[in-house]
């Protein structure tokens, strides 16, 4: 199936949780598969996703982080937990340089240099991915007879000492239900495709047109390669904005209609350019149930989407393989 | 206006699956419920069910004494968690009226990232948001934090009095704090609200007390006894004069952890039952986290020997719990059972007319303005404690029988705080 999410992108604060409540289970009953919740001024988007894993059932929840202002135990226990409550539908969407707007909010904090910030990131996601293979998934046999909680044998220090981050572990927060929930990047940038060639599973980047989107992809191709990573180990996603629905500026804005757009999807799919799509549009229930009504039945006839509603975690949303412990045999 | 009849605060813990050491093995205790979110939206209902002001959930950001084989950690259940600001946002989602107090670090935290989930907390709630603040004292923390050491307390205290003005600034709107520790300019980009996201805090230290009577608006006590508690009562609320603070302002909440049963007999049943289940490898390991000598080796069943303090370190506590074991002649198991019964704070063992009767002496006498209370397991004695004791209290007049506003500052009676700047 055809990966198809959705980006609240309206301009402007977030600042109403009912709000992106609406919107989200507005975007999950009209069966996408997952809402990004990008960084805007006011409510903070992690807080807002782990507001939304209680009270949505099926969609996944991406928000974005800021790589340099946050220590790695604080997010893996936050994200970990979030994949707990959701049962398995948490992503996160990390930015190794944030705008200048943001930095003045951590004045006091460096920010890393230009060529430094990948590294930096990668690192961060490695330390955050070791924390959650802190426990094997099987190391809590909780037997209340004997009184033996977990086993010995089953629990890692990570013990990470890097350029940038010096954790010892283990983490308070059992194995994630996906293991390792997956890491989406925004490309377009050197910093954001080295970034997504390291660590990402995710990647989305933003083409004018399709043979844009085909050079971008066999760039990725290629920094993945260098990495020792196999094409399918990154899941390429398209952003793209509708005409009338105003969003923050970046993705190709599009004016067909709802069947010529799914048209295009086919086409950009079948030309191994993009795996899936991003819509980017506001934070308005009855604007996402109006982009998905026609859309949706559009690609179910394309044979893009499944005529049932679809269920599992965000990673089998997607098509990613499983991932098992590093510790595990 | 008229004065409205002073009523307990009661804020309940739902962390770690209750305070008794041996809790997830009580056969209705959920032994994964610890990660189970489920188990938390019951806690969270049956809070609201008993009127309780907030629910509680206590933390530190590591697994502590896993590298210490002495301890048995491997036969407890508090090692793997829900991180609690994700925790508490999640439930605010699915609550209506209890507030919401996670703990977080002003030490391993930003102010910026920090206070914008409590605000996010706070908005999804619509006003039930609480913040627990601590320094952190751990090392297993610090070393997940790229540390050898834990900081000073003083460095500790100074930075979380700063990232209070911070935050007090952030709440109001647009800033451009420069500090020791912190530069913060810009803001949340949310409208400001009329109340202010109370701050709680706990710790017997003279930094620790001074941090409590500059900010705080509740202060959780880990005293055992009601002349420890209305010392602690009075020192704390003596020092808010200097920073221009009314002690009213500030609510003294201490611990307290009871076996409830219907009658005496009853309730003594359950703490026997409880205690029979303590291991005697856990018991031993609870020794030594606690600062006891560790008694491997020696016969549970004689008396506790003399043996040298570990590391010099000497609290109140142990020093206490050993003098009462050479009076009594109590066994190395009697000792541990008495350590690990969790009565190191306020611990009762009673019918419901006996334990409403002790916090109604430490509510009338300068003890306490409310409790946190600390269930021995979790759920059952939270059910226990909401449908014996609170009904008594309610009887009594001592506590709401329906909230009445729809904060959390509200549900602790607090007075709008006196501006950041004007205390500083």
């Amino acid at each position: 199936m055809m990966p198809l999410g959705i980006a609240l992108s309206a301009p402007g604060a977030v600042s109403d949780f009912d709000v992106m409540l609406a919107a989200a289970s507005a975007a999950e009953e009209a069966g996408f598969d997952f809402v990004c919740l990008p960084e805007r001024p006011g409510l903070d988007p992690i807080a807002l996703s782990a507001g939304l894993s209680a009270v949505t059932d099926s969609i996944g929840l991406i928000p974005a982080v800021s790589a340099p202002f946050h220590r790695p135990y604080n997010l893996a226990r936050r994200m970990g937990s979030i994949d707990h409550i959701s049962r398995g539908r948490f992503g996160w969407s990390l930015q190794a340089i944030p705008p200048a707007q943001e930095a003045a909010r951590f004045a006091h904090m460096a920010l890393p240099a230009t060529d430094d910030a990948a590294p930096r990131a990668t690192e961060l996601a490695a330390v955050i991915a070791g924390l959650w293979d802190s426990w094997d998934d099987d190391a809590f046999m909780r037997d209340k007879a004997s009184g033996q909680y977990f086993d010995r044998a089953k629990f890692h220090w990570l013990n990470h000492e890097g350029p940038h981050y010096r954790v010892r572990g283990p983490l308070d927060t059992a194995r994630p239900p996906q293991g390792r929930p997956p890491l989406m990047v925004q490309g377009g940038t050197d910093v954001g495709d080295a970034l997504a060639a390291a660590a990402a599973e995710m990647l989305e980047i933003m083409p004018r047109h399709l043979a844009d989107a085909r050079a971008t992809r066999a760039k990725i191709g290629r920094g993945l390669a260098a990495r020792g990573r196999g094409p399918d180990a990154l899941c390429v996603l398209a952003g793209l904005a509708l005409e009338d629905a105003p969003v923050q500026p970046g993705p190709l804005i599009l004016s067909e209609a709802p069947a010529m757009l799914a048209a295009l999807m086919a086409e950009w799919r079948s030309a191994g350019a993009v795996d899936g799509f991003i819509l980017h549009l506001p934070d308005s229930p009855d604007m996402i149930r109006a982009a998905a009504s026609e859309l949706m039945p559009a690609l179910r006839r394309l044979g893009l989407r499944d005529a049932e509603a679809t269920h599992g975690t965000l990673r089998v949303r997607l098509g990613l393989a499983a991932a098992p412990s590093r510790h595990a045999a | 206006m008229k004065p409205r009849k002073r009523m307990m605060s009661l804020g309940l813990s739902i962390a770690n699956l209750g305070y008794h050491y041996a809790a997830w093995r009580h056969p209705d205790v959920p032994a994964d419920g610890n990660m189970d979110f489920r188990h938390f939206v019951h806690c969270a209902r049956l809070a609201e069910r008993g009127k309780m002001d907030g629910i509680f959930l206590a933390d530190s950001s590591a697994v502590r004494d896993l590298d210490r084989p002495a301890i048995a950690r491997e036969m407890e259940h508090q090692l793997v968690k829900h991180e609690p600001t994700a925790l508490l946002t999640a439930l605010a989602a699915v609550t209506k009226h209890v507030g919401l107090v996670p703990t977080a670090s002003a030490t391993y935290n930003e102010p910026f990232n920090l206070v914008r989930q409590l605000v996010t907390l706070d908005r999804v709630s619509h006003g039930r948001a609480g913040w627990n603040m601590v320094t952190g004292f751990s090392i297993d923390e610090a070393r997940n934090f790229g540390l050898d050491k834990v900081a000073p307390s003083d460095e500790r205290h100074e930075r979380a009095a700063e990232f209070v003005a911070v935050m007090r600034g952030l709440e109001d709107g647009p800033i451009d704090h420069q500090g020791k520790h912190f530069r913060v300019r810009g803001s949340l980009g949310v409208p400001p609200v009329a109340h202010r996201i109370p701050i709680f805090t706990a710790g017997e230290s003279d930094n620790a007390q001074e941090l409590a009577a500059r900010c705080a608006d509740v202060v959780y006590g880990g005293q055992p006894n009601i002349d420890d508690a209305r010392a602690y009562y009075a020192s704390v609320k003596g020092r808010m004069a200097k920073y221009g603070r009314d002690p009213d302002e500030l609510k003294m909440m201490p611990g307290i952890m009871a076996f409830v049963g219907r009658t005496l007999q009853e309730a003594r049943d359950k703490f026997d039952r409880m205690q029979a289940l303590i291991e005697p490898r856990l018991g031993l390991g609870l020794l030594t986290v606690s600062s006891f000598p560790d008694y491997t080796g020696y016969d549970l069943d004689g008396p506790v020997p003399d043996l040298p303090m570990p590391g010099g370190r000497k609290s109140e506590f142990v020093v206490g719990a050993l003098a009462k074991a050479k009076r009594e002649n109590l066994t190395i198991r009697q000792l541990y059972e008495l350590v690990s019964g969790g009565f190191w704070h306020l611990g009762m063992v009673g019918t419901p007319t006996m334990i409403a009767d002790l916090m109604e002496e430490w509510f009338a006498t300068g003890a306490a303005d409310g409790f946190n209370i600390q269930p021995p397991c979790i759920p059952v004695d939270a059910e226990d404690f909401i449908e014996l004791v609170v009904p008594e209290l309610q009887r009594r007049g001592l506590f709401r029988t329906e909230y009445e506003g729809t904060t959390l500052s509200e549900h602790l009676g607090l007075r709008r705080a006196v501006p950041m700047a004007e205390v500083a």
